[in-house]
Formats: C-alpha cells, structure tokens, sequence
C-alpha cells in the first residue's frame, strides 16, 4: 500500500495539476479565514508544568474541535521538556494519552494509564479514558471493568453509557439499549454528558437496526454538542442511506474538509451532482497518495472506506484488515466483511469474522454482508 | 474541578476526524540547465502552518490576506533561508530567494518562495538540511520532488534529519538499471544511429562475387558478418563515449551531430557499388568513433557527472549494445528472407540506400552550422 502511495503521490502531487504559482495583486487575497488561535495560546511561555498542561489541552481541545491533527503536534512540543514527570503528575500522564491515542498508538497510551491507575486505583478520567481506549479495541470485557468503577464517580448517564458500550460488543445488545436508556430517562447530568450518551445510544439503536430511532438520538446528541463528530458522521451516513442527500450535504456544509466528511459529501453528491463527486473524490486520492508516501497509518480507517465506496475492493480490503489490527470498533469491523464480500474473498474476513463469533457482536446492518460471505446469523 | 475538565475533553473522545492529515510543505527542484550546476525551485509551506510559525495574521482577526503576507515578505525571505539549506560536496550552496507567490492545493493557500540554487560540487551529493516547525510538529514532512532529465524522484524529509537527495541516494544497482533503459532508449528512438546500422546491415546478408552482389548460401554467414559489424561498432564507439563521459575530450555537439548524418550517408552510399570493396565491420568501426561522441552528448543530456561516471557509463553503454541487438533481431530475419530475390539486389538494397542518403543529407543540412 506505501508503494502504491508513492506511486499515487507521483501520479498526482508530481504531475502540474494545480494552476502555477503566481503572485496576486489584491492585496485584500483571501488566503485563510477562521485561522486557529494556536500561535496565540503558544505564545503564552507557562511557568510551571500545570500551566504547560493546561496550554495542550487548550490546544487539544482546538484540535479536536476541528478535527486538526496539528494541535495535537503542538500539545506534545508544550509538553516535551516535561515528560519525565509523567510518572508522577497524573494530568500530564492523561494528556500524554490523549496525544498517543489520537495518533493510534493505542499502546503507547495505554502504558500511561496503567501507570496513572495503579497509584490511583479510583482516579475516573484515567478509567474512562481507558475504557474508551480499550473500547476502540474490541476489548469489551477488560473495558467493563474500566466502566464499572466508574459507579459513584460519575453520573450515572456516563458510566452507563461507557458500560453500553462494553456490553454493546459482548453480546448483550438488548442489555446495553435497556440500561443506558434507564440512565437517560432518570439520570440528571450536564449537557455533554447528557449529549455523549444519547450519541452512544443512537449508535445502539443502529446496531439494533432501529434507524429511526436512531435518527431522533443522532439529532439530540447533535443538538447539544455539535462538536461531535462521530454523532455527525453516523447521522450523515443514515441521511445518505435514506435516500435524503441534500440534507447531508447541508450538514457537511459546516464541517471541517477531514477525510471522513469528505468521503461522505463525494457519496451524497454522487446523486445530485456527479461531477463535484468526482472531483472530490480526486482530492482524497491525492490526500491518500500523499499520506501513503509519508507513511501515514492513522488514515486506514478512511482509506478503507474510499475504496470501497468508490475504488478497488481489493485495496479496501487490505486497508481495512490493516486497520482492524489496531482499531477494533464496530465500523472497522463492518469495513472488513463489507470489502471481503464485494471482493468475493470470503478468507480475507476470516480474522474479522472469528472475533465477532468471540465476541458476540451484534449489528443488525451486519445480517446482509453476513449472508453474502456465507455466515449463517 | 479536575474532573469535570477532563469530563469536557473525553466525552468529545473521537480518534477518527483528521482534517487535512498531518502537516507538509513541499519542495521542487530542477536543474537550470543541462550545462550548469545551478539550480531552480520553490519550497510551498502552508498558510495555516505558516501563521503558526510566525505574526502573519498581523490583526489578529483569523483571517490572512495578501497584504498581510506581502508585509512579512523579508520575514518569509529569512525563515526560509534558516529552515531550508542545502550542501553538496564543495560545501553549502547560495540560495537566492525570488519575490513570493501563491499557489492553492484545493482549497489551501500555500505561500510559495522561488529560489535558485548555486553549487558548486556533484549533483549526485546534494543534500538538504530542513528546520522548518521542527520543534513544534513532530509530524510535519516535506515533500521533495527533484526533476532530472532522466525522470521524477520524489523523497520525504523530516524536519532536522539531513537528507542526501541527489542522484548518488540511489543505489547503484538503480542507477545502472537506469542508465540501461536510456541507453537502450536512445538507440531505439535514434533515428540517425538506426539508419546507419540498417545501412550496415543491408548488405550484410549478400557477399561480393566479380565487382557484383551475390546472396550468402546459409544463415551463419549473414549471422557472422552482422556480428563483425556491430563488434566493430561497439569497440569503436565504446572508446570515444569513454574518452568524452570521463572528460578527457569532447568534440563540439554541433560538429558531432553533423559528422553522424554524414556518416549515415557515407555508409548508405557505398551499398551502390559492390566493387567498392569496403567492409561493414571497418565501416562500423570507423563511424562508431562518432557515433560514440554522440552518445556520450546523450549520456550528458541525463545529468551525468564527474562523480558517478562508471555505472552510468557501462549501463548506458550495455543499453545501447542491447538496442543494437533488438534492431538487429527485428531486420537481420527480413533481410535474409529476401535476399535471394532478385529484386533485393537491383531494387530494395539501392532504394533503401538512396532513401537513407537522402535523409542523411536532409539531417546534415539540418545540423550545419547557420
């Protein structure tokens, strides 16, 4: 796939297919608008390591608000002269994390956690940052655990909604939908935490192929938290799958250019203007090209997606599977069996499909790929 | 307190949104011309990246206009000049920054700073020595893109790892392949070499009997005598390509080029007269002292310098022998096919010279000095 990269990068970047440079002559040019206020908050020089700690997660929450990668590269410069001390100041140790895990190092971030809990067994951000890590890993049980200490810390929409989601691919779907519908209807808490949980619970309803349902949680979460993006991107997908593009597309109107909006607005434009599809879709092969040259893995998920909406099959399949060694969540999972069965290579699902049968994994949109790879349900 | 921070952070927990991946900048290179060391071409960094690494949002207001970036213009100038330096093997080499410009990658202005290059070493050991963000994105890459005459070469450098980009990066093996693929390329794109060598050739299948053409009996003899042929071509030509490569001598390109297209007449010329007893092997031998310097203008035409010479030069020259022998692989058949014809002696072989004069002299004209 990196030579494939390189070759895209090639074909694409090395090839003139941008006007030349040229030198403008209206001084009034647009360049860019709604610029970050990252040289803003890096100008401040912190005193001390709460106030370095404090500027990375300014910079992070910029970043994730965003859905700009560079932030994060920012936060972690803030925080290099005080790795160190990581071992012994917990909100560094948790920043540090948040840095690894939104670059997949999964690991790495882990580590760090470990390290946090194990002198505050109770410490909840460090629990419920690694439950969503272990989440994002298919790791359902070890998860729970995280979840469930997190009972008497948090409100009880919060580690429901975290516990849902462990049970969600433990196979315990209907248990995950009655217990986080429970909080949501009884528990009182603040808005995002209130909206993070309807989010989760759309996201159940999905699974239980309850789309419009579903589709009353998405605009809820969405409602109160716009920031979120995964809430976004899944009301989006069941906006295109219910045949409502325009709607789609007026919803990624205000959305960052990332490549899972972009893969999105190409699929919604494909019915209403074919060209701007395929003119977006030439600016996310680029993008692949290009971070395939530079050896850029954190993509896979979207690179998957791309491919089989719009490219090979095969190259899905192969950027899927990849992806599904590190990220183990139901859409990385669905990315795999769904390329698998439009490449007609029933083996490439066979790590795939051995962990939802461990898992017992539940997903109603999985029953069709399911029958077409031969897997009774 | 703390937890309710933290709250706010997680619950926006999403490791799947990336906007526009990690950050880059990109860099062109070119040579100036085949004659010179020089070099032109533009390093893009993004305007975003760049309000980072410097007061280009002057106003504070979030936007970035022309007028803005115009104003920081020296600014640009000296950041450039202390992120991007580049060395080869006589030392650093002068950068000389041109007035900026813009250049949008979909919807992302990047600024663009065209530069010229100067120096002084081998091509082959240039290297680059990038700072730009370096400690504050441990991401950012730049993406070199270096133009030579043999074709693209693209590299991605990390911000203070210093990075050879010129042609010895290659490994050797690459480069002799590639010097292969020209030399086997210009042969077969080398109209002038392929008219001389099917001038050789059409003969080549006959023997002179009484002052007349006569067809060989068997195969093995047209066989030897194409191989005497382009024997004598190689070793000649192989010299004067080493003599000119290696820089010992080069005659003008001009008055090379022109001698070529006479000697293709010469060669189509004597096919008229069998008595002219002149044998293919010396004739090849003879001209292929030209056509090596022709060669060897070719095999500078691709970037080749002083420092890299031997695996260039053997596969360029392999490339050309491995030309010859697919011309020859292709024609020698045809020819012996019809040899015995009668028509191949008083129709085909003077038709097929005369053409071959005709083009010569029309390519001499062509190549003479005006």
């Amino acid at each position: 796939m990196r030579a494939a990269g390189a070759i895209l990068l090639i074909a694409c970047w090395a090839q003139p297919l941008l006007a030349a440079p040229s030198r403008p002559t209206d001084p009034e040019l647009e360049l860019a608008r709604n610029l970050p206020p990252y040289r803003a908050v890096l100008q401040e020089r912190p005193l001390d390591a709460h106030a370095a700690v404090a500027q990375a997660r300014a910079l992070i929450a910029e970043g994730r608000r965003r859905a700009d990668i560079r932030a994060f590269a920012y936060a972690e410069a803030t925080l290099a002269p005080l790795i160190s001390q990581a071992a012994s100041n917990a909100d560094l140790a948790l920043t540090l994390a948040d840095i690894h895990q939104y670059r997949h190092d999964f690991t790495g971030a882990e580590v760090l956690l470990d390290a946090v809990i194990a002198r505050h067994r109770r410490d909840a951000p460090a629990r419920l940052m690694r439950a969503q890590i272990l989440l994002a890993q298919g790791r359902g049980a070890e998860a729970l655990r995280d979840c469930l200490s997190l009972v008497g810390h948090e409100g009880a929409a919060i580690w429901s909604a975290c516990a849902a989601q462990a049970y969600a691919i433990s196979g315990r779907l209907s248990d995950a939908r009655r217990l986080l519908d429970g909080a949501l209807r009884t528990a009182p808490t603040d808005e995002r935490g209130s909206a993070w949980a309807a989010g989760i619970m759309a996201q159940l309803s999905l699974q239980a192929g309850d789309g419009p349902a579903a589709q009353v949680w998405l605009r809820r979460a969405l409602a109160t938290n716009p920031d979120d993006h995964v809430v976004a991107l899944d009301l989006t997908d069941l906006l295109i799958a219910t045949g409502h593009e325009a709607e789609a597309l007026a919803l990624l109107q205000t959305r960052p250019a990332s490549d899972a909006y972009l893969i999105r607005k190409a699929q919604a434009l494909l019915a209403v203007d074919p060209v701007q599809s395929t003119a977006v879709q030439a600016a996310l092969r680029r993008r692949f090209g290009e971070a395939d040259a530079l050896g850029d893995r954190t993509h896979l998920r979207e690179r998957a997606d791309f491919e089989l909406r719009f490219g090979d099959p095969r190259a899905a399949l192969s950027a899927a599977r990849e992806n599904f060694r590190s990220q183990r969540e139901l859409t990385d999972l669905s990315l795999v069996l769904r390329a698998a069965a439009a490449a007609h290579d029933a083996a490439g699902a066979r790590e795939a499909l051995e962990w939802l049968a461990r898992t017992r994994t539940q997903d109603a949109r999985l029953q069709p790929v399911l029958r077409q790879l031969g897997v009774a349900s | 307190m703390r937890r309710a921070a933290w709250l706010c952070a997680l619950l926006l927990f999403c490791a799947c949104v990336f906007a526009h991946g990690t950050s880059r900048s990109y860099l062109t290179l070119s040579p100036a011309s085949s004659q010179s060391a020089a070099m032109v071409g533009d390093w893009q960094a993004a305007v975003a990246d760049l309000a980072v690494a410097m007061p280009l949002d002057a106003n504070q207001d979030g936007r970035v206009v022309w007028g803005e970036v115009q104003a920081q213009e020296a600014a640009i100038d000296a950041l450039v000049q202390a992120n991007l330096a580049f060395s080869d093997s006589a030392g650093p080499c002068a950068l000389r920054i041109a007035p900026l410009m813009i250049e949008w990658h979909g919807e992302q202005a990047y600024v663009a700073a065209p530069f010229t290059l100067d120096c002084r070493g081998s091509p082959g050991t240039l290297a680059v020595d990038y700072r730009f963000l370096e400690r504050l994105d441990s991401s950012h890459r730049l993406l070199a893109r270096l133009n030579e005459a043999g074709g693209t070469r693209t590299a991605v450098v990390t911000p203070g790892v210093k990075r050879d980009i010129g042609t010895a990066h290659a490994s050797a093996l690459a480069e002799f392949a590639r010097y292969l693929r020209e030399g086997t390329h210009h042969i077969l794109i080398g109209y002038d070499h392929l008219a001389f060598l099917f001038a050789l050739l059409l003969p080549a299948v006959l023997r002179r009997s009484q002052q007349q053409w006569l067809p060989v009996r068997r195969l093995p003899q047209a066989l030897l005598e194409t191989l005497k042929i382009v024997s004598a071509f190689t070793v000649s030509h192989s010299i004067t390509l080493a003599i000119a490569a290696l820089g010992w001598w080069r005659p003008p390109a001009q008055a090379v080029e022109v001698a070529i297209a006479l000697s293709v007449a010469a060669a189509a010329m004597l096919n008229f007269r069998p008595a002219w007893q002149v044998r293919g092997a010396w004739l090849a031998f003879g001209f292929g002292f030209i056509h090596g310097f022709g060669f060897a203008n070719a095999l500078s035409d691709l970037g080749l310098s002083r420092g890299e010479v031997v695996a260039p030069l053997l596969g360029f020259n392999l490339g050309v022998e491995l030309g010859q022998l697919l011309v020859v692989a292709a024609v020698l058949p045809l020819l012996f096919l019809g040899r015995q014809r009668p028509a191949y002696v008083s129709r085909w072989l003077p038709g097929a010279s005369a053409a071959i004069v005709v083009a010569a002299v029309y390519w001499t004209c062509l190549r003479w000095p005006v």
